[in-house]
Order: C-alpha cells, then sequence, then structure tokens
C-alpha cells in the first residue's frame, strides 16, 4: 500500500523538488487528484484526514442524480465514488492555484466509464477545491457542469 | 436503479439531447449580479441579494482572517463590508473576466481573473491587482442567495498600469 510519504516523495521527485522539502498544499493536493484521475482508491485514503468531507453543491436536487454527492470519511467518501464506475478520469486545467490551504483546479474533466460497448467518454466544465489542513486533504469540493457534459468523440481522445 | 445506471444511461441521455445554448434564469440573475460586482456598483448589487444571503471567501488571508476565511451571513453584513472597502480603498472597478461560466443547479460558476484598478496619486496611472478567480453565485425564486469567491490571495499580479 502507498503510504502519505510515498506519494509525497513521488510528487516532489516529479515536480523536480528537494524529498526533504515539506510537501505543499498544492503539491499534496494535485497528487490527491492524481490518484483521483487513476481512481486508485488506496491512494486516495492515505490523503484523506478521517473527517474528509467529498460534497458537489451542483449535484443537489437533480432529478438524474439519485443522491447528492456528499459524504464524509474516507469509507463512505470512497464508495460513493467507486460506485460511479469510472475507468478513470483527466483533468484538463486552466489554472491551479492555491490561498488559505485551499488548492483550485480550473478545469474540464474528461470521464470514461467501461462498457460491454467499450469504452465510453464524457467532458464537462468543473471547478475542483482541495482543502489541505496538516498535510491532509480534509475536504473535496466539486462545482460540476452537469447541464454541459457532452460525449467524447473517439477522435477527442487523443487531444 | 443505482448511481451508475444514472452515469452510463442518464447522462448519456440528457448529453446526446441538442444542447439548449441559452442561459438559465439563474445565469442570468448571476450574470447581472456579478456585472454589478464587476463595475463596484453597490447599490446594484443589493438590489439581487436576499435579505438572508451569505458571502463567502475561504481563500481571504490576512491577519484578522481565520482559517475557514471570511463570512457575512446576511445582506446587510455582505454589502456593509463591501461599502468599507469602496471607501477605504476607493476601486475603479473589479474588471473581471471570465473565460468559464456554467450553471448547475442553481449554482452559476465563473471562472477566470479578477484585474481590481485602484487610482493612485499619479493621474496617468491605476494600480492594478490581477489575479484568478472562481466566483460561485447561487441563484434561488431569483435572488442571490450565496455568493462564494475563490481567488489567488497568495500570488496575485500587481503593478501600475496607465490609465486608459
Amino acid at each position: 500500500m502507498l503510504n502519505l510519504l510515498t506519494l509525497t516523495t513521488a510528487v516532489l521527485a516529479n515536480a523536480g523538488l528537494a524529498a526533504d522539502q515539506p510537501a505543499g498544499s498544492i503539491e499534496i493536493a494535485q497528487a490527491y487528484i492524481a490518484a483521483y484521475e487513476r481512481q486508485d482508491f488506496e491512494a486516495m485514503r492515505e490523503f484523506m484526514a478521517d473527517d474528509a468531507v467529498f460534497t458537489d453543491p451542483t449535484s443537489f436536487d437533480l432529478a438524474f442524480v439519485r443522491e447528492p454527492i456528499h459524504w464524509t470519511g474516507a469509507d463512505e467518501i470512497l464508495a460513493g465514488v467507486s460506485a460511479w464506475n469510472v475507468a478513470r478520469g483527466e483533468y484538463h486545467l486552466d489554472r491551479v492555484y492555491e490561498a488559505a490551504g485551499r488548492v483550485v483546479f480550473d478545469a474540464s474533466m474528461d470521464v470514461f466509464y467501461a462498457t460491454s460497448e467499450g469504452e465510453r467518454g464524457f467532458r464537462y466544465p468543473i471547478v475542483t477545491i482541495v482543502t489541505v489542513e496538516n498535510g491532509l486533504v480534509t475536504e473535496h469540493r466539486d462545482y460540476t457542469g452537469f447541464n454541459d457534459m457532452a460525449p467524447i468523440l473517439d477522435a477527442e481522445t487523443n487531444q | 436503479m443505482d448511481l451508475i445506471t444514472f452515469a452510463s444511461l442518464s447522462v448519456i441521455l440528457v448529453a446526446q439531447e441538442a444542447p439548449d445554448t441559452r442561459p438559465s434564469d439563474a445565469e442570468t440573475v448571476a450574470r447581472d449580479y456579478m456585472a454589478a460586482y464587476s463595475e463596484m456598483d453597490l447599490d446594484r448589487m443589493e438590489h439581487f441579494l436576499s435579505e438572508d444571503a451569505v458571502f463567502t471567501d475561504r481563500t481571504a488571508l490576512g491577519e484578522d482572517v481565520g482559517p475557514d476565511g471570511l463570512m457575512y451571513e446576511s445582506r446587510d453584513a455582505a454589502m456593509g463590508m463591501l461599502r468599507e472597502f469602496d471607501a477605504q480603498y476607493q476601486p475603479i472597478e473589479l474588471g473581471f473576466v471570465w473565460d468559464t461560466i456554467y450553471e448547475s443547479n442553481g449554482r452559476v460558476v465563473f471562472m477566470g481573473h479578477v484585474n481590481a484598478l485602484y487610482p493612485t496619486q499619479d493621474a496617468s496611472q491605476n494600480y492594478r491587482w490581477r489575479a484568478e478567480q472562481v466566483t460561485v453565485i447561487t441563484v434561488r425564486d431569483g435572488q442571490v442567495i450565496r455568493h462564494q469567491d475563490f481567488a489567488n490571495y497568495a500570488n496575485p499580479q500587481r503593478g501600475l498600469v496607465p490609465a486608459n
């Protein structure tokens, strides 16, 4: 199982930083998001504080979202995320910045589902705000453009 | 039916319908409200806010700012803060430039930059404070009930620029 030190060291190495430097909020958030993209739930768990919250207020009260996306604690969060059955996700970042421990990812996101007919992908705009406190993720907050979701054509997947 | 079914079926159906590019009522309200905010037209901003509107900035930094940032839990409190800011710094405009705007479930998301301009003692120059910003405006029943700013206060671009 990967642990935070391993992941942080890997992130710092990838970022070209010295391994003995403490990881900042932005590096921790980026490593967490990378695990989220891979749907690597054990790696995600290592980043989460015990009382971490995963929420998406844009999902509340939408008829086609059966339950609001608002989970507390790693077990509930990972059960919820894994139930989507997403094979992988890719953030296409416009901007990443951090202030006061909140790391803001301005992006569009591609998600890919493995289906019996092959992989199907969808793209939508998203803002993800990851709050990092004491080296751990305490909140993953999404604002998803559910109304702007569009299928990804095969030719687009390599862009 | 579970969430997987939602993801794999409902979204497909939604996504394959002809896109409706008309802004929602919530988006129209939020765009008008944010235009007033951009121009620091505070009286016009106030017109959009519900009495119990909440204004937050969880990315705020400063000696008097706690770990949860800034929060004003009524229209009067929010407008009081904004009017004090306006009186103290006399911004010409906040000059938002948004490259992405979308709405879901009454939340209207603005992604872009703030380009705040302030006067200086030299009439030929303004002071510009520019940073990445996301703002999320929640609209219910035609009124703004929540305003959330997330700006890059940690690394803004600052400097003098010619006045017009």
